[in-house]
């Protein structure tokens, strides 16, 4: 072997080892870049007989888990999903319960008012607490629906926000797609699968990345979000009521609401179309049932001013929209002595319309005839209690799960300093042993050269 | 397993966050006292204990109403106590003036007295109650005995919640002084002052049966209403001792249990302080391998 090819031999060396350094560099610095994977550096021998050859690198690769980052996407997707939940539900409960909101409490005076209304009917202090604590009731009825519609509201300005956000997210990894083709940079892959991630968080799904390299994501339903560098298009529609997800991509529009199960997408989805769907028909129907029960009551007995026939509440035209609409009828929030307080036949001092009011209390009347109007409203806010101390327990455990999942991909992909010192002080050391061989090589071509 | 300084300072954080969370949970159910401040914080404690604020607030209506009945009977006890008494000197009055010892003018006298005692009783039945409403006169808004002693009320009586699921009758209407409640009150003095003014002595004699019979109806209806007064009574005293053990009930599912909520807001704060450091540990090891 001559001095000159040591000398290549040399320089290549000084390469292989000033290479390593440089991905040592890259790592270090982006030791807290969000969605770097840990990249190394393959170092093999150059074959040939012995005095010949070197060392070659390969290109940078990074360190992943295929299988972790999969089971990572399910887990956002499972963690953005309980996370929304939790938060829409709690929401929904703080507005139903806090900010001076107590349906319970208003249903309780109104029966305890017509309660103290049994020995003194004419007393017209008495009569106007009744009539004001059914205008509480009333008033109650419409702050929660009022609370109701608000949670879903926001729900809906969620779902759209991050329905463009995973629209932009889609393309994101429909423009990394495109660029993959023709290069293999490691660092766009990472960007790829962080957008992946991200998406996946907002709508759950799942992405997998072809033999030709490029990266499919699909939802839990099976529809296709980004497909190599194409990408459709995230849009929240409201229809009748029901909020919806559709996919548009630029030929195609279709509804995907159904297969938006996970992410943060599919717990507002779910909160918005199941909860709180369900508490605001509970709500109206409770509301319907109360006025038209009170005012069956109050029809068929007498006012102290030989009023008749009247309704204690503007009847309800229908159970949807009944607590939003809900109020006294104003002649008697005019004139107490209109609440019919005393039988057919029966002289002013006759209580029997206060009794007849006073039974409806502990009555199963509400709920198809299941339970009293107090317990149906405790039920029915109850059971937005129930759901959301479930979604929160949820949370938590979806978090600790994606914890264990960030520190399994932390330990196969996650940059660790100590390492990387290591590692650089191994590749330094190595170019400053292959700049001594080429200093030595140089030194013995000198030589030789003067002795020409 | 592989560690990296950056998942340390993460899970150290984490820890420090969630510890914080906790400890501000257990302060707050320190100092507010409450351990359930919405349903979802334990959903069946919560019901349980709006459940009971709802037959607290029914008690409270309830035990106004047994107030203002009981006023209402003892008013009504006390008409009929100065119609018994009244009631008593007619009587006294009849008994002498039977006699025969007893002139003219005796009796003429006694018929001036049975007269005054007359307007009495009537003032009685037409007394009216702290709202206004007559006593005796059944569910009418008029006074129910016109000056001929004629009824001109009902025989409604109130219907008066005393417990939970529990109703009750009360009142006394006024039929109790009229033919229809045994004899008629006013017709009896009457017929005495015209046996005593036309100085009837068989008249006289022959009205004490009757008023023997006047008598002991308003005796009966004093006892129907000191058995109503009694009835409201027990069920007051039931009522506040539901109210006793309706607050325990309220308190036992929603309030927190001041030694356990000063106990684990200790607790909560040690564990935030030792979060604390082992987060400014993890720091410092980060620092030195960098």
């Amino acid at each position: 072997m001559s001095l000159f090819t040591s000398l290549n031999l040399g320089a290549g060396a000084l390469l292989a080892q000033q290479a390593g350094v440089a991905v040592t560099g890259r790592n270090t610095a982006n030791v807290n870049t969000e969605g770097y994977q840990r990249e190394s550096i393959d170092l093999r021998a150059e074959p040939g007989s012995p005095l010949v050859g070197g060392v070659r690198t390969g290109d940078a690769y990074r360190s992943s888990d295929d299988l972790l980052s999969a089971r990572e996407r399910t887990q956002a997707g499972a963690g953005g999903h309980a996370e929304t939940l939790a938060a829409s539900l709690s929401d929904l409960e703080q507005r139903l319960t806090g900010g001076g909101g107590d349906l319970i409490g208003s249903i309780g005076d109104f029966f305890a008012g017509v309660g103290k209304l049994q020995s003194a009917p004419t007393d017209s202090a008495l009569r106007q607490e009744v009539v004001a604590a059914a205008g509480t009731v009333a008033a109650q009825f419409r702050q929660a629906a009022s609370g109701i519609a608000a949670a879903t509201s926001e729900a809906k300005k969620q779902v759209t926000s991050l329905a463009e956000q995973a629209s932009q997210l889609a393309s994101q990894i429909a423009t990394a797609n495109r660029a993959l083709a023709t290069s293999n940079d490691p660092v766009l892959a990472d960007q790829r699968d962080l957008a992946a991630n991200k998406l996946a968080a907002l709508v759950g799904g799942q992405a997998r990345v072809d033999a030709d390299g490029q990266m499919r994501f699909v939802l839990d339903g099976g529809a296709v979000l980004v497909d190599g560098g194409r990408a459709a298009t995230l849009s929240a529609v409201t229809t009748g009521g029901t909020l919806a997800l559709h996919a548009v991509d630029g030929v195609h529009d279709t509804d995907v609401t159904s297969q938006v199960a996970g992410g943060k997408v599919g717990g507002l989805l779910s909160f918005r179309n199941g909860v709180a769907a369900q508490a605001a028909s509970d709500l109206d129907q409770l509301a319907y049932d109360f006025a038209n029960q009170v005012n069956a009551v109050h029809r068929a007995n007498i006012g102290l001013d030989g009023s008749t026939g009247r309704d204690l509440f503007v009847a309800p035209g229908a159970v949807a929209g009944a607590a939003a609409a809900l109020t006294v009828t104003p002649a008697i929030v005019a004139d107490p002595r209109a609440l019919a307080t005393r039988s057919p036949g029966a002289g002013p001092n006759d209580n029997g319309g206060v009794a007849a009011l006073l039974s409806l209390r502990d009555a199963a009347v509400a709920a198809g005839g299941a339970r009293s109007f107090g317990d149906e409203a405790i039920r029915m806010i109850g059971a937005v209690g129930s759901a959301a101390a479930q979604a929160s327990a949820d949370r938590d455990l979806q978090a600790a799960r994606t914890d264990q999942l960030a520190s399994a991909r932390d330990s196969v992909s996650g940059v660790s300093q100590e390492d990387e010192m290591a590692k650089l002080a191994q590749f330094q050391h190595a170019a400053e042993a292959a700049s001594k061989f080429i200093s030595t090589v140089n030194d013995l071509l000198g030589t030789l050269i003067a002795q020409l | 397993m592989r560690v990296t300084e950056s998942r340390m300072m993460q899970v150290a954080s984490d820890g420090v966050g969630k510890a914080r969370d906790r400890a501000a949970r257990a302060a707050q159910a320190a100092s507010s006292g409450t351990r359930v401040n919405v349903p979802s914080d334990d959903p069946a404690a919560w019901a349980e204990g709006r459940r009971a604020e709802l037959r607290q607030a029914a008690s409270t209506g309830r035990g106004d109403s047994l107030g203002r009945a009981r006023d209402h009977l003892a008013a009504t006890d006390s008409s009929l106590g100065t119609i018994g008494t009244a009631l008593a000197r007619i009587k006294e009055l009849a008994v002498e003036t039977s006699n025969g010892t007893y002139d003219a003018a005796s009796r003429r006298d006694a018929a001036v007295e049975v007269g005054q005692l007359r307007a009495t009783i009537l003032a009685a039945a037409n007394a009216t109650g702290s709202q206004g409403e007559y006593l005796l006169g059944g569910s009418q808004a008029a006074a129910p005995f016109s000056a001929a002693g004629a009824y001109g009320g009902d025989t409604l009586t109130s219907t008066v919640e005393v417990g939970e699921g529990q109703s009750v009758q009360i009142g006394v209407p006024g039929t109790v002084l009229t033919a229809a409640g045994g004899t008629d009150v006013f017709a009896t003095i009457d017929n005495l002052v015209t046996a005593l003014q036309s100085n009837n002595a068989a008249g006289v004699q022959a009205a004490l049966t009757p008023i023997d019979s006047i008598v002991g109806q308003v005796a009966n209806a004093r006892a129907q209403a000191g058995a109503q007064m009694s009835a409201l009574d027990a069920a007051d005293q039931a009522r506040s001792a539901l109210e006793v053990r309706l607050g325990d009930e309220k308190s036992r599912t929603l309030d927190a249990d001041a030694v356990t909520a000063a106990s684990t807001f200790a607790q909560a704060q040690n564990a935030l302080a030792y979060a604390r450091a082992v987060a400014g540990v993890v720091s410092q090891l980060a620092g030195k391998n960098s």
